[in-house]
């Protein structure tokens, strides 16, 4: 008998990320909304804006709505950031 | 506080967190580990102890794969071995098909029934599924596998008795397969990147065929645009195998109406994300449909129909938010948005009063899609 031990695995490819600089400072900054359809993860967001906008002065210029909590934000969605975003929050989980 | 829990302080927040660890983890029994001890197995149970010892079992058992067994599985599809079967962007993972194989193999899967394991996968893979979701939810969807045309009777895939059960090699290892290429290719482990609560038997393992001799109408592949003697897979994300019982209904009316309470039971993910709903007529309840002149869309249009809680009911029990509204006690939500997301076909034992529903997985209706592929 073959005693050989087959892996079944599959490694992920990897894949490098530009990270854009992060900001120096949070006063004033343009924020957008990454909300992933879940009603506690949108509550929250929408907690965390209001508490960035009263000891930051943030302004919300955009939310925008995954097409579901698994997908990935739609790169149509991302290149419509360009201008109106200093930074993002993204909502995860339920 | 026990070790394995988290106080976390967001600004005036604490969070209690819980690192969550799967309670068979932190049982398993003491055992000389073969692999780290650098010992090649000495027999057929060592080696399958290896492969628990490794990580790469579903908790049963495995069949050790060999390289004669595995480009026999290859062979019987027509593919070689670094052949691209699908991929994930989302998990930047590209499945080829010597893993399909492999897994295939370890699953107990015979060669021939590899082609309907690459149909299944590329079902899986395809993006209007969004593999990542079903998979990774803390929601416990198991991948159904439905199976068409005539390659079932070919390959022996139970579409009679114990539909859902045990006994049936076929049914048994194909579901298998796909679980464990889900496990050991795409990370998809419990506590890793399969996140389920409760999690759902039918995980392990969840394959059957539509009775297409049994059924009175068209079967669900031609139903999809493919033809009858077509083979095909249909993937679908179920969160949820109702049994539904009525040994009394002599019409299609007060057995559908129960069917139609399981479909929109409030502690459903349906009720609210109003996805696609799998129905199983078995061969009594059949018939009651057959005897009273019913087709398959008047039978959807009654579940559509009956299938439903109101707004109201839904606000009291907090499926959906809000407060109580004027208008929400005759305002109604359907299981499903249209009487064609109800996909109704025949299988089960010919005797006997049970049929079910399978509902989907699901958040929001965009959430996934059941996929057809032609094997």
């Amino acid at each position: 008998m073959d005693l050989t031990l087959f892996d079944p695995t599959i490694p992920a490819r990897p894949e490098s990320i530009d990270f854009a600089p992060r900001p120096k400072r949070l006063n004033n900054l343009k924020l957008v909304l990454v909300e992933n359809t879940k009603y506690n993860s949108k509550t929250i967001l929408l907690k965390l804006f209001e508490r960035l906008e009263s000891r930051f002065q943030m302004q919300l210029t955009q939310v925008i709505r995954k097409a579901s909590a698994g997908h990935p934000i739609a790169a149509t969605d991302i290149d419509g950031c360009v201008g109106i975003a200093d930074i993002a929050i993204a909502g995860i989980g339920d | 506080m026990q070790d394995n829990h988290l106080l976390v302080r967001f600004r005036d927040t604490v969070v209690y967190m819980v690192q969550e660890k799967a309670t068979c983890e932190q049982r398993e029994i003491e055992r000389e580990n073969i692999m780290e001890n650098n010992r090649t197995p000495q027999d057929a149970a060592e080696l399958i102890e290896a492969y628990y010892q490794k990580g790469w079992t579903d908790g049963f058992p495995i069949v050790p794969p060999s390289e004669q067994s595995v480009s026999a599985m290859l062979a019987a599809a027509g593919l070689q071995p670094d052949q691209v079967v699908a991929d994930i962007p989302t998990r930047n993972i590209v499945i080829t098909a010597d893993r399909v194989a492999l897994n295939g193999v370890m699953a107990g899967c015979l060669p021939e029934y590899m082609p309907v394991v690459v149909s299944a996968v590329k079902g899986m893979c395809h993006p209007e599924f969004s593999y990542h979701g079903m998979a990774t939810s803390t929601g416990g969807a198991a991948l159904a596998i439905i199976v068409n045309g005539p390659i079932a009777d070919r390959l022996g895939i139970n579409s009679g008795e114990n539909l859902f059960g045990p006994g049936c090699r076929a049914n048994m290892t194909i579901g298998r397969a796909l679980r464990l290429l889900m496990m050991n290719s795409l990370n998809t482990r419990p506590g890793g990147l399969d996140r389920s609560t409760i999690g759902n038997p039918a995980k392990i393992s969840f394959c059957f065929a539509e009775n297409e001799k049994q059924s009175p109408w068209q079967p669900l592949h031609v139903e999809r645009g493919f033809g009858r003697e077509d083979s095909t897979t249909t993937v679908f994300a179920c969160e949820d195998i109702i049994q539904v019982y009525n040994q009394l209904a002599q019409s299609p009316e007060p057995f559908l109406e129960g069917m139609a309470d399981a479909m929109a039971n409030m502690g459903s993910m349906n009720i609210v994300s109003q996805q696609d709903v799998v129905v199983v007529l078995a061969g009594e309840h059949v018939r009651v449909m057959v005897k009273a002149g019913w087709d398959k869309q008047m039978v959807k249009q009654h579940l559509f129909d009956h299938a439903r809680r109101s707004v109201a009911e839904l606000k009291r029990v907090k499926r959906i938010p809000g407060e109580l509204q004027p208008g929400d006690e005759a305002s109604w939500r359907h299981a499903v948005q249209q009487p064609d997301d109800i996909h109704v076909l025949c299988g089960g034992g010919a005797v006997g009063t049970f049929s079910a529903c399978l509902l989907s997985w699901g958040g929001s209706r965009s959430a996934t899609s059941m996929v057809t592929t032609k094997i």
